[in-house]
């Protein structure tokens, strides 16, 4: 066997590209569509991260010499990061650590709210017993299949004081969305939420558990019914099969939804930007608006760069560590 | 071979599908000569029919397509087609395109679409954009653009607010702003004073920065900027004007609820644009809507901010297009059309232009509350989400007056030195 490795030359490079050249054309005209469309805005707002390019700068054009003397921004190093980092920039109400401690409550506060929701009533609806169940999961997956600023801004007019229908059901007088206070209806732990934090959460999780649910839908289908007869055979309790049948058969299929919906919470700009606008006084502003309106209302395009640099390792980091702790990417062995 | 033809055809037949696909979605639409006038937007057609042909100097000199975009609402807009109609009659060769885009999202779409050598030839938009323009570079110097005869028939104080060193960045085509609304049949009497309006007891006032900043100046005293651009606002004066508006009753932040309150007959008074005059005087009855003088207070009187409305043309029109903007521009601020869009059950738009008779009581009744008021100052942009953040941190107890002015003065100040307030 050894002998053999030996023996055997391999190719040369140019060999080898030469029998390559084939597949390189057929990569080609997606490869480079790749690059103009992809890579190349990619680059140039990394560029733009490190320089202080404004609204004075937009007509700087790369391939036209002729504006850079006039248009090109000014480098400004790591200057942008750290301004973002040290909440330095030109918003009254911009505190990075409030921002991203929110986000992330947010988003694992939607996501418990998600799961739970989701694989309950698929559980429910999976039951021979309930009628019209094929109905009722219809139904349930028309918040999904709205689109999401469509829920957001009927949502935001519910909301309404005066005109919305949630104070008028419940003939109360709460200003959920009120841009002054941040007092919100419990003390203690949770008095740092206003009401418009509610609000948000409230919409959202009624806008993400149809995913959910769909997805442990399809994973339920999949278990096998003489598991569970098997199992009440052994005298298990109705917890013990979830537990031990349940639970171990569709979590191949909830990791990855799990991981997918944290990162579409972590980044839910419609239900944030339509109903609370991340009010009050930026209370439930969370990285991807803050980043939409360093653009939209401050026009400050080199740090909005950098700001989107910055959520996109914070994503990273939390993707890495929710991977390293559901071993989502691992195979799974039932044995 | 019958193959190949049959594949080369078929290659033509997908080539013609591209390039149709390809060719825009331009809402363009031709004038007919001979017929009504009809102008595209965005959001649907509207059309308008029957309009004079028979005056129709039928001038074939102008060509070219122009692209127009604004954030006029409702009323305004069917003036607005009837503007663009009577420009049609002189110059049927000349297209329009035209688009509503929301006032909130106008400036940033147009910004970002000059920059790219794409969007309108010609805008409608807040004067106090022009700074930004300017400073991007994406609008013409209207001095030595449009005819002197036509500029010299502006209003010299509005002339003045688009004026930059020597260069007039657009040129101002309304006044707009604030005043006090009444609804006759809930408050048959104006108002003298502050007292009055509390006393009034149904008044749904708004405080939002826009909305209240020109009670600093005429009710306290104050000022928002110094001619540097820098704060000036957080004094005692400040104070008083914060004290002053948390005593508005019922009041209303930056929403349309006060306007959706006042339409409904559920609320007497508020604070709000003379560009909602012909929604209003729909909603209650022309005759039971009134624009009143500012009542007094205290140590002065109540104001609104009197602001001028702009038509620029961008730096990226060229050639007949051009051509056909500048012309169009002259005769948007001419008095014919400017008698269009002061018709007050349409746009219902101040003239900003001289030799243009206001006579409807309601325009009359805002021309006299604009006296009271005050020019709206000419400061960065990044003021307007930084004191609505001073004002409701305040509102909301979150802050005293003071720690509110100082926290937004300190934010503004450092923007405005570091240039990022344009």
């Amino acid at each position: 066997m050894t002998v053999a490795r030996v023996g055997r030359r391999q190719p040369s490079v140019w060999r080898r590209a030469r029998k390559s050249l084939g597949p390189w054309a057929y990569v080609a005209p997606a490869g480079v569509i790749m690059a103009v469309i992809s890579f190349f805005p990619q680059a140039f707002q990394i560029w733009m991260a490190f320089t202080n390019f404004t609204v004075k700068n937009l007509r700087f054009n790369l391939f036209n010499p002729d504006t850079w003397a006039k248009f090109a921004p000014s480098a400004v190093g790591f200057d942008n990061f750290v301004r973002i980092i040290k909440s330095d920039l030109p918003i009254s109400t911009y505190d990075f650590p409030r921002i991203l401690g929110w986000n992330l409550s947010w988003t694992f506060i939607n996501l418990i709210f998600h799961v739970s929701l989701g694989i309950g009533i698929a559980i429910a609806l999976n039951s021979r017993r309930v009628f019209f169940r094929r109905f009722y999961r219809a139904m349930f997956v028309i918040p999904w299949a709205l689109p999401a600023y469509v829920s957001a801004l009927t949502w935001a007019n519910m909301y309404n004081k005066d005109f919305g229908a949630i104070n008028q059901l419940f003939h109360t007088n709460i200003d959920w969305l009120g841009q002054g206070s941040v007092a919100g209806p419990f003390g203690g732990i949770l008095s740092w939420l206003p009401w418009a934090a509610y609000a948000v959460i409230i919409a959202n999780v009624w806008l993400g558990w149809p995913f959910m649910m769909v997805v442990a839908t399809g994973a339920l289908q999949s278990i096998p019914h003489e598991l569970y007869e098997a199992s009440r055979i052994d005298g298990a309790s109705g917890w013990q099969q979830f537990r031990f049948v349940t639970m171990p058969l569709i979590r191949p299929a909830m990791v990855p939804a799990i991981m997918l919906g944290s990162i579409w919470t972590f980044n839910q700009f419609n239900v944030i930007y339509f109903i609370s606008r991340g009010g009050p006084l930026g209370r439930t502003e969370i990285l991807i608006t803050q980043a939409f309106k360093l653009v939209y209302e401050n026009q400050l395009y080199g740090v909005a760069a950098a700001f989107s640099i910055v959520t996109f390792f914070i994503l990273l980091i939390i993707t890495l560590i929710q991977n390293r702790i559901t071993r989502a990417t691992e195979s799974y062995d039932l044995a | 071979m019958f193959a190949k033809r049959g594949a080369l055809v078929a290659l033509i037949a997908i080539f013609a599908l591209v390039v149709a696909a390809c060719g825009g979605t331009s809402t363009t639409t031709t004038t007919e000569a001979s017929g009504g006038t009809t102008t595209t937007e965005a959001m649907g057609t509207t059309t308008t029919e029957g309009m004079a042909t028979t005056t129709t100097q039928a001038m074939a000199d102008l060509t070219g397509t122009i692209t127009l975009w604004h954030a006029w609402k409702d009323t305004e807009i069917q003036s607005l087609n009837e503007v663009i109609a009577g420009f049609q009659a002189m110059h049927p060769n000349v297209t329009f395109d035209v688009l509503y885009v929301p006032f909130d999202d106008l400036q940033n779409k147009v910004t970002t679409e000059w920059s790219t050598g794409t969007g309108p030839a010609v805008l409608i938009g807040a004067t106090d954009w022009a700074s930004s323009f300017l400073d991007a570079d994406l609008i013409y110097d209207m001095k030595g653009l449009i005819s002197q005869d036509v500029i010299d028939t502006i209003n010299p104080a509005a002339l003045g607010a688009v004026t930059y060193g020597d260069v007039y960045a657009g040129l101002p085509e309304t006044l707009k702003g604030v005043v006090m609304f009444r609804n006759k049949a809930l408050v048959p009497d104006a108002p003298a004073t502050f007292d009055d309006v509390l006393a009034a007891g149904n008044a749904s006032l708004e405080r939002g920065f826009f909305f209240s900043m020109a009670n600093l100046v005429t009710a306290c005293d104050g000022q928002v900027a110094d001619a540097d651009g820098m704060p000036a606002f957080n004094t005692d004066a400040g104070v008083c004007w914060l004290e002053l508006l948390n005593q508005y009753p019922s009041p209303t932040y930056n929403t349309d609820d006060d306007v959706d309150t006042f339409k409904a007959g559920q609320s007497g008074i508020i604070i709000d644009g003379t560009w909602n005059i012909g929604a209003l005087s729909d909603a209650i009855g022309v005759e039971n809507l009134a624009i009143d003088a500012w009542p007094k207070t205290e140590n002065g009187a109540m104001s609104g901010v009197v602001q001028t409305e702009s038509i620029y043309i961008t730096n990226n029109t060229t050639g007949d297009d051009l051509d056909a903007a500048k012309a169009f521009v002259e005769y948007f601020l001419s008095s014919e059309a400017q008698q269009i869009l002061s018709d007050s059950t349409k746009a219902a738009h101040i003239p900003a232009v001289s030799g243009v008779e206001v006579t409807d009581p309601l325009l009359a009744g805002a021309v006299s509350a604009f006296s009271g008021g005050i020019a709206q100052p000419r400061f960065g942009g990044c003021y307007w989400g930084n004191m609505d953040t001073a004002l409701n941190s305040y509102f909301g107890g979150e802050a005293t007056a003071q720690e509110a002015l100082q926290n937004a003065a300190d934010v503004i100040g450092n923007a405005v030195t570091a240039g990022e307030c344009s």
